[in-house]
């Protein structure tokens, strides 16, 4: 479910494409700073939406830095940082620290549990930081687990467990009052990007017989449910009293996160034609 | 020749739940239409195994008719669980039908009061369910953006009375809404185009060692 609500880079002119890579290098630096620089690891596009979301709706004001850093070197990029990048940045350690213990739970995976005890202490200071979050990201991942044990084929529960998840993360401030706008706007994105992950990987799910919450959905249906999800999550935004990158934050949710969409469909089918030449 | 669920499904009737699931993806795996596209027979063979697993899950296999080939979806009680605790619809609730109209009535009341949760806990206390109960329960799960049940309900009511106009309205609306989203997908220039894109950790873009491991090409963004 993570790094879909991203941009397609082919549809954004160059200014966008600076701005968003700056946001995102301000994410990355803040990241360093609230749990360590290993954290920068942790990086995910999601976050980066929120980051500009919350920047937008609070109107916050942006500081612009140019610096280099370990990915680049020599040429020094620039930077957008505003107090949403430390919140985004304190979410991304959160979830996806209750990410890798899930895995762990889940499949045993040792490369999870390693992780999560590297990024434990960090995920734990932050938690103490933000309670209500902490909790939401625990309560939501072992709810979607229940399901996804009991092989819910009914898509709504698990999509409005996700939702329920996102809508606590996008409340930076504890009260606002435009949270309620914000919650339900979350609410409805987290449903509609819970349902898109899993058409993406409905035929590889099929294949690994692993759970999929569509597998006994009509797939003609699919591709409608996905846009009248989608056409929620724009009334919801519309609701929203944006002050900046109105365009791009809506490319992110009308094209971008279809291009990761595409993007994972691409990557199945070309793995399956490899599998079938050899 | 009628088979019961379980022959479907090729388990034994006290085969543990965790069987019956591998059973039914494993079947899922060699029919689902996605793998195996205009095969009209893995189609039909699909909705019944289908069929099969609902009718195992949620205890009714003694309905279930393997002949039944399912042309179309029909709401199962599976959809109309709970949706605040997860619960599912005790067996005592199905007592509960002489108040019918006065249920429906109170149902539209909730919902009109943005009271939606409400709403649909209090309709999954009666079992009759005409035309009007699926209505209800449409808008009702629409409001509180559970769309798949939402969208299986409403068109279930137009197909209970396929003539009431307001039910016709009512699914049109949510359709709208898939139309309203397709706009705002062109204005934003959105085309079924594969990009390369990594949507994967760790990639800052320019030396991104996951995105050249990843694919044949760099990120645009790099």
């Amino acid at each position: 479910m993570f790094g879909f609500v991203t941009v397609a880079p082919a549809l954004l002119s160059i200014e966008q494409k600076t701005r968003y890579r700056a946001r995102y290098c301000g994410l990355c630096r803040a990241l360093g700073q609230c749990g360590g620089s290993s954290c920068r690891l942790l990086l995910t596009y999601d976050l980066v939406f929120l980051e500009m979301l919350l920047a937008s709706v609070y109107g916050l004001p942006e500081t612009f830095e140019s610096r280099r850093c370990l990915l680049h070197p020599i040429k020094p990029h620039p930077e957008i940082r505003t107090d949403a990048s430390d919140y985004a940045a304190a979410m991304n350690v959160l979830l996806d620290c209750g990410k890798l213990r899930d895995d762990w739970q889940d499949d045993h995976n040792p490369v999870a549990l390693a992780a999560a005890s590297w990024f434990g202490a960090a995920c734990d200071a932050i938690g103490n930081r933000y309670p209500r979050q902490q909790r939401a990201v625990a309560d939501c991942l072992s709810a979607l687990d229940m399901l996804e044990q009991d092989n819910e084929t009914n898509p709504d529960l698990p999509a409005e467990c996700f939702g329920r998840l996102t809508g606590e993360l996008i409340l930076m401030e504890e009260d606002s009052p435009l949270n309620d706008i914000l919650r339900r706007f979350g609410q409805a994105l987290g449903r509609f990007v819970y349902l898109i992950d899993a058409a993406a990987d409905l035929r590889e799910d099929l294949r690994r017989e692993r759970y999929n919450p569509l597998i006994s959905a009509p797939p003609e249906e699919i591709p409608e449910w996905l846009h009248i999800a989608g056409g929620q999550v724009m009334r919801r935004f519309e609701a929203l009293p944006l002050t900046t990158d109105r365009n791009l934050l809506e490319h992110i949710l009308c094209a971008g996160i279809w291009g990761n969409y595409d993007y994972r469909l691409s990557k199945y089918a070309k793995r399956k034609g490899r599998k079938n030449r050899s | 020749m009628s088979r019961s669920a379980y022959d479907v499904l090729g388990v034994s009737p006290d085969a543990s739940k965790d069987d019956v699931t591998k059973a039914y993806r494993k079947l899922a795996k060699k029919y689902h239409p996605d793998l195996n596209p205009n095969d009209k027979y893995a189609a039909q063979k699909m909705s019944e195994i289908n069929a099969a697993y609902d009718a195992i899950k949620n205890g009714r296999v003694s309905d279930f008719q393997a002949e039944d080939s399912r042309p179309s979806y029909r709401p199962s009680p599976s959809d109309n669980r709970s949706y605040s605790g997860g619960q599912r619809r005790s067996s005592s609730d199905t007592t509960y039908t002489r108040n019918d109209p006065d249920v429906l009535e109170r149902a539209k009341s909730l919902i009109k009061n943005d009271r939606c949760e409400d709403a649909i806990a209090l309709l999954n206390t009666t079992s009759r369910r005409n035309g009007r109960w699926y209505y209800l329960s449409g808008i009702a799960h629409y409001n509180i953006g559970n769309t798949v049940t939402a969208l299986r309900h409403a068109r279930e009511a137009v197909r209970l009375e396929p003539d009431n106009m307001e039910f016709q309205r009512v699914l049109r609306e949510m359709e709208e809404s898939g139309t309203v989203y397709r706009t705002y997908q062109k204005e934003n220039g959105h085309i079924f185009l594969t990009m390369s894109m990594c949507g994967s950790l760790a990639c800052s873009g320019g030396l991104c060692g996951v995105c050249l491991y990843a694919m044949d090409k760099f990120c645009v963004l790099c």
